[in-house]
């Protein structure tokens, strides 16, 4: 009997995200958990009904259809010596699911190769890589998943020289980055509690973020020679972005473009002081409200916009009575909020202080 | 409570508890320190030796600073304790810095100090890593002999391990003699027999070895200063400079916190600015104390604000005497123009116009274009110094033989030296024989090797020696005939004789000014980094008032040679605001092969062309 690969950490991350939910592993060998991976391979969730066809997802829908064109399995799968579907699981759902609808003993078989007993773990990946991120391949497979099988050709043993030599476009250096943008995602994470749901990333598309985490924080900060204990801070200002976005979507929507910004932000002194100095008031950053983190980026953005014209006094005075002239001065806010009048007794300082630079009575 | 140990060569940070995992612990750890992650068996783990000091400081400051215990074992409890020395050190040397520490009389040194070296060996003893950043002739050699006297007497220090230039081996050897009254003995770490100089350390008291070498022997000399009390030496330290990635700053990094102290020696550490300085400075100070994180450090320098604060900073660090310092006698300078010999001035002639003709046909590649301004103005150069060099290859430029295109120019070349012979030759070896029957001994100066194999044959009644570099180096690789052992004999010879050398080989470590006081330069280069090492070898410290330098310097008129000579004078210039400098910032670009520098190499090929359309239209007028 074949079963699931299912110890295989990248082996389709909505099972992974399933089983957070439901708080357990799944059990290959189980006919119960064997029929939700199916219905997890091929279908848009475990509610489906397996009969509706029309419930299957792109790729099952693909794939089902492909064998019922051609008749038969158009690659072989491979297994190990002792029976797990190495490569070709979804194959092996399309299947058994058309076993079930045409029980002719026609789709009762799968075609694999069975590898050796004594195969080592680094030929085990080597043959897995080389199926799954051939030139042809890759671009079928998400971004996190590329990670952990990199991730994987690690713990196998391989160096990063070696992973790279079989995957198509990759060389040792891109290796070195995916590695530490998914031990980026790892503590990502943990920072929210969710160990190891990859899905969580691949569903909200969140891998781009951490690619300019990377490169605008991390890598920034190695350049720039910051002190290490730093960069954490300025890690958990991201994810605190990171997390609401994924929180409350609907109130908040940091794309990638917005995280490359907070990364600028978090580099230059005045605007990184706009985005968090208010955070200090907080014993749990995380209690830190939605609302306060998108006012406080919308500062922080004005600071580095202003900033990029400060040789244009001209258009930054215009675009404060701009501002100023955009206050609803009958609203009750107005009127009732203290804060309103600390910042314009800080405003009339300033504008004395400049009024008397540029000699004006 | 947190583990820290170093274990089969990893350092690794463990614990019991699932804290330690914590997202925080995991950036600082995975992220910033760029630790591997071992989940299975709770720790953290990380390879490159050469920076476990950097992590260990790094983790003990963020593990205190978070109030979380922890427990070191034996090796990272040592290494601990070095930084914690070195900051101890770095402290103490700040403190020093505005006492008045004075150097005592030595029974066991013998040479008498100028008061400038005074000052330097003092400012050693205040600091305790030291760098001395004086010019060339200066005496850095006798001023860390004297530091090294005084650590000895202390207790400090029982041995010097100087790292340095083939060429820098002799003279600490025969400084050495010249400061304690014998030699030292000592161990030169090359070859397949260094491995038993190492056995046997405990034999020898001064240990000379190649950047190279040490970055081989890396682990062998870190256990060498593990055994002994080392004071450690980097001899012209400016070959260390390498902001990131060089072997040999690396491997001498890893060395440093080794030795118990550390002393940098170059008359030009910073070429190219400040951040050469780095890998110098943090040799000294492991810790980084002086110029802070390397990447940080670089940010700095890129920003001119921030040039003055380096400035400062940096200045107490490190000792410099300056060229006015030394107050060295006025050398006399006596330039001679010459005609070129009329077949000479053909063959000159037909490549100046070949050079002209050719000039709007410069390769566009970059690397192309290079060699062939090279290969021009080799051309001219030889044919200004023996138009026979044209036919051959010039092992010191890699340019091949002017090829036989069948021209009568070929023709010309080939069967020139049955014409005539250069002026110039006539004229050195006229002088050379003048100045010799005068009884004194003469330097005559060459950049090509034929040249010395012609003059050798030429002046073959006279007692002569050689150098340049296919010569075997030392004893090591020729007992019977090697460089150092043909300047040991110049300079003891009893006899007015000659030395024929090369600058390329000759110019850098030796000192020749007691046996010599005038040198004829037959041809010169561009390169002025060298011209100058040349003239500081019969022009440095411990002269006489009343000894007076000859240069004599042959110049072929309306040729390259004319061109040479205004470059190195401009440049010469240029190098002596460096020399001169509180800070020296610039090149004496003693250091790549010929021609080496790109824009300088552009200037100088603009200065030959504009040259020579000059002198062609003289010629034509």
């Amino acid at each position: 009997m074949l079963l699931f690969n299912h110890d295989n950490g990248r082996f389709n991350i909505e099972i992974q995200e399933y089983e957070f939910k439901l708080g357990r592993k799944l059990d290959p060998a189980s006919k119960e958990d064997e029929a939700i991976i199916r219905k997890l391979l091929l279908f848009q969730s475990v509610s489906s009904d397996e009969n509706e066809l029309g419930d299957l997802n792109n790729e099952g829908k693909k794939l089902y259809e492909d064998l019922l064109l051609v008749g038969e399995q158009r690659e072989v799968a491979h297994i190990t010596s002792d029976g797990i579907v190495v490569n070709g699981n979804r194959r092996m759902a399309a299947l058994q699911l058309l076993n079930k609808k045409q029980p002719t003993g026609k789709w009762k078989e799968l075609w694999a190769v069975r590898l050796p007993e004594d195969i080592s773990e680094k030929d085990l990946w080597k043959i897995e890589a080389g199926l799954q991120l051939s030139k042809q391949k890759v671009a079928d497979y998400g971004p996190v998943h590329n990670l952990l099988m990199i991730a994987e050709g690690k713990k196998a043993g391989l160096s990063p020289s070696e992973i790279a030599a079989s995957m198509y476009g990759w060389n040792e250096k891109k290796v070195l980055e995916d590695l530490e943008r998914l031990n980026l995602i790892d503590i990502f994470l943990q920072f929210i509690h969710q160990v190891g749901n990859y899905g969580l990333i691949d569903k909200r598309g969140l891998s781009e973020h951490f690619q300019d985490i990377q490169k605008g924080l991390v890598q920034k900060s190695k350049e720039l020679g910051l002190p290490k204990k730093v960069l954490m801070q300025k890690l958990e200002t991201v994810f605190l972005f990171l997390k609401a976005t994924i929180d409350k979507p609907d109130k908040l929507k940091i794309t990638h473009y917005d995280v490359r910004d907070i990364c600028k932000i978090l580099q230059d002194d005045k605007a990184s002081y706009a985005l968090t100095d208010s955070f200090k008031e907080q014993k749990d950053l995380k209690n830190i409200t939605v609302e306060k983190l998108s006012e406080n980026l919308d500062t922080a953005n004005d600071v580095m916009k202003n900033k990029k014209d400060k040789e244009k006094p001209g258009k930054l005075i215009e675009r404060a009575i701009t501002a100023l002239n955009g206050i609803d001065r009958r609203g009750k806010h107005y009127k009732s909020d203290e804060d309103v009048k600390k910042k314009l007794k800080a405003l009339d300082t300033l504008v004395k202080e400049m009024k008397t630079e540029l000699g004006i009575r | 409570m947190v583990k820290l140990e170093i274990k089969n060569g990893d350092l690794i940070v463990g614990g019991d508890s699932q804290e330690i995992f914590n997202w925080q612990n995991r950036a600082f750890f995975n992220i910033s320190l760029e630790f591997e992650v071992d989940a299975e068996n709770h720790r953290y783990f990380f390879t490159e030796k050469n920076k476990f000091q950097d992590s260990i400081r790094e983790i003990v400051s963020y593990l205190k600073e978070n109030e979380v215990e922890f427990t070191p074992d034996e090796q990272v409890a040592q290494l601990i304790s070095n930084i914690k020395q070195q900051e101890a050190e770095f402290s103490q040397a700040k403190e020093n810095l505005n006492t008045i520490i004075s150097l005592q009389k030595s029974t066991s040194f013998q040479r008498e100090l100028k008061p400038y070296q005074v000052k330097g060996v003092e400012h050693f003893l205040k600091i305790k890593h030291g760098a001395n950043f004086s010019v060339p002739g200066s005496g850095k050699t006798t001023m860390v002999y004297a530091y090294y006297d005084e650590l000895k007497r202390q207790g400090i220090a029982e041995k010097i391990f100087v790292v340095g230039p083939f060429s820098s081996f002799s003279p600490w050897e025969e400084e050495s003699e010249k400061c304690f009254g014998q030699k030292l003995s000592s161990a030169r770490l090359v070859g397949a027999r260094r491995q038993s100089y190492n056995l046997q350390s405990s034999q020898y008291e001064l240990f000379l070895c190649h950047y190279q070498t040490a970055a081989n022997d890396k682990d062998e000399i870190i256990e060498l200063c593990k055994r002994h009390k080392i004071l450690f030496v980097i001899d012209e330290s400016h070959y260390i400079k390498r902001f990131a990635g060089g072997v040999w700053s690396e491997a001498l990094l890893t060395i440093a916190p080794n030795a118990k102290r550390r002393v940098i020696l170059s008359g030009t550490p910073m070429p190219n600015g400040y951040m050469d300085l780095w890998s110098q400075m943090t040799f000294l100070w492991p810790s980084k104390q002086v110029l802070g994180e390397r990447n940080a450090y670089r940010n700095r320098c890129d920003d001119v604000a921030q040039q003055e604060e380096i400035k400062k900073e940096i200045r107490p660090f490190f000792y410099r005497v300056k060229k006015s310092d030394l107050q060295l006698p006025k050398p006399k300078t006596n330039k001679t123009y010459y005609d070129l010999k009329p077949i000479q001035a053909q063959i000159y002639h037909a490549l100046s116009i070949r050079l002209i003709t050719e000039l709007k046909l410069q390769p566009d590649d970059r690397q192309k274009l290079k060699q062939w301004r090279k290969a021009k103005m080799v051309r001219l150069l030889q044919a200004a110094s023996n138009p026979t060099l044209l036919n051959r290859y010039s092992q010191e430029f890699e340019i091949p033989p002017l090829s036989a295109d069948g021209t009568s120019l070929i023709e010309l070349i080939e069967k020139y030296p049955k014409f005539e012979m250069p002026t110039k030759f006539e004229v050195a070896i006229d002088l050379t024989k003048k100045l010799m029957s005068e009884g004194k001994k003469v330097l005559l100066w060459t950049t090509f090797i034929h040249n010395i194999d012609m003059l050798r044959e030429r002046l073959k009644d006279l007692k002569y020696f050689t150098i340049h570099g296919a010569i075997p180096r030392d004893d090591n690789e020729n007992e019977i005939f090697n460089r150092e052992k043909e300047i040991r004999e110049f300079k003891t010879s009893k006899e007015a004789c000659l030395l024929i050398a090369n600058p390329a080989a000759c110019a850098e470590s030796i000192s020749l000014h007691k046996a010599c006081h005038d040198a004829i330069y037959l041809d010169r280069t561009f390169n002025c980094g060298q011209f100058i090492q040349s003239l500081d070898r019969i022009h440095r410290i411990g002269l006489e008032q009343n000894e007076i330098v000859n240069y004599h310097i042959l110049l072929a008129k309306n040729t390259i040679d004319e061109t040479i000579d205004d470059r190195l004078d401009t440049k010469h210039e240029t190098m002596i605001r460096v020399l001169e400098d509180e800070i020296p910032i610039g090149e004496l670009d003693i250091e790549g092969p010929e021609l080496e520098n790109e824009d300088e190499e552009a200037a100088d090929f603009d200065a030959t062309v504009k040259d020579t359309q000059k002198f062609l239209k003289t010629k034509k007028d």
